[in-house]
């Protein structure tokens, strides 16, 4: 088997699509190969890096670590953070109850201002790492009635609050089949659920659909919409699509559409 | 302390300075609590994971001899994402669809939070020794963007193009990081 062969082979045996014998194959392989079980662990380690999705911790012989952090020493570490956290809350506190007259407060905007460009600057803001920090479908408007349980519409919002995408885009394809008059969420819904299975470019497709429509959720689409050219790592569509929100009259989102804009600067 | 907001360090950490923690606060806790309340999370979740964080960046510099060389407000803020990463994880393993995220710090929590970032910083260390290239690829390769798109954005002729390049990038990385002893250690 040639390396390429080899990448291949695992990655079809991550996927879940080795059936029969050449499953079999493949794990006797794997229970024989110490060289081969290690590098399908690295396979499957990298795709949980990339995904965020956890790693095979072996914490097992760290004795000397749990002597460490059982130690005097790690609880005064640990008093000590305490200590900053409420001498930061105190100034927090006192700051929120204090007058200040007008030139402090712009000293301490143009102060602001210049640690918040300097953080920025220093920190280089991923779009990705701004992806996660505004990524959130806890905010997304509800489709369907409460009584409303056995429709297609109703089966396929349970299916996506339940991270099913895949029978969730099955139900809204059904309720779009029976119903002349569709609430344009659902493209909203049949966008996010794309981008969730990883197929952003029909993701996008739905979004701008949506979008054509010009209806009152133009903002939401074109929020989402950005947040994926972030995840996508492409900066630039993501930056016009922002700057494109920001001149909404809705004023959707527009503090976070700003800390966006300032972090991709 | 005199220092000014740019040049927060381990070091200060370390020798258990409190203003030092309560600077840290002021810059970095703001953007770590709009990360975990649109997670899923609380105010007093992002307390505890910025402590946690805190907490574990120092066990590491004292026992591990762990060095930020730079962007020290950045490795903060990565190590709070992942601590609330694993605690989300373990969610989704034990009870899925509750929407109530519990940290549990104890000393086991704390280990494994430990092994978690240290793993992770192994694997950035190797994908940042690969080229710009095969760090877009790969990135694009697992986070599943079709070959469709791939080719359309990295200008390849053809799918075996792509594929070519993708197995080349992976096995490079892959080879990278088990040839590190550091990685059987963990």
């Amino acid at each position: 088997m040639t390396e390429e062969e080899e990448i291949e082979y695992i990655d079809k045996y991550l996927e879940g699509a080795l059936k029969g014998e050449e499953l079999k194959s493949f794990e006797h392989l794997l229970s024989t190969d110490p060289y081969f079980s290690d590098t399908v662990k690295v396979h499957k380690e990298l795709s949980s890096h990339y995904n965020n999705s956890g790693y095979e911790l072996n914490n097992k012989n760290k004795d000397d670590f749990r002597a460490f952090l059982k130690s005097d020493e790690s609880f005064l570490i640990r008093d000590r953070i305490k200590q900053g956290q409420e001498l930061f809350e105190n100034a927090s506190r006192q700051k929120s109850k204090t007058t200040i007259p007008w030139y402090k407060i712009a000293a301490v905007c143009i102060l602001f201002f210049t640690v918040g460009v300097l953080f920025f600057n220093t920190n280089s803001t991923s779009s990705e790492d701004l992806f996660i920090e505004h990524y959130s479908l806890k905010e997304l408007p509800s489709l369907i009635q409460r009584n409303d349980q056995s429709t297609d519409l109703a089966e396929g919002i349970i299916y996506f609050n339940n991270n099913d995408f895949h029978n969730a885009l099955s139900r809204f394809e059904s309720h779009k089949r029976s119903t002349e008059d569709y609430s344009p969420l659902v493209l909203l819904y049949e966008g996010i659920s794309l981008f969730e299975l990883g197929k952003t470019k029909e993701a996008l497709e739905k979004l701008d659909m949506l979008i054509a429509l010009n209806t009152i959720e133009n903002p939401r689409a074109l929020w989402f919409k950005g947040l994926i050219q972030l995840k996508n790592g492409t900066s630039a569509q993501a930056q016009a699509i922002f700057e494109n929100l920001q001149k909404d009259a809705s004023g959707y989102k527009i503090d976070e559409v700003n800390a966006i804009l300032e972090a991709l600067d | 302390m005199n220092k000014k907001s740019t040049e927060i360090s381990l070091d200060g950490l370390i020798n258990g300075d409190a203003l030092q923690v309560k600077a840290l606060y002021t810059l970095v806790f703001p953007k770590v609590e709009s990360f975990i309340i649109n997670n899923s999370g609380t105010r007093e979740d992002a307390h505890e994971i910025f402590q946690e964080a805190l907490f574990q960046i120092i066990v590491r510099a004292k026992t591990r001899g762990l060095t930020v060389e730079k962007n020290f407000k950045g490795y903060l803020f990565v190590c709070c994402r992942n601590i609330w990463f694993n605690a989300i994880n373990k969610t989704k393993k034990t009870v899925r669809n509750d929407d109530v995220i519990g940290l549990k710090v104890d000393t086991d929590e704390t280990l494994e939070n430990i092994l978690y970032q240290e793993r992770w910083d192994l694997f950035e260390e190797k994908i940042s020794k690969l080229s710009e290239n095969c760090r877009n690829l790969l990135k694009s390769y697992f986070k599943k963007v079709s070959y469709e798109v791939i080719i359309q954005e990295f200008g390849y002729t053809s799918k075996n193009v792509a594929f070519q390049r993708i197995h080349k990038c992976k096995k490079k990385l892959t080879d990278l990081i088990q040839q590190d002893p550091k990685y059987k250690e963990l």
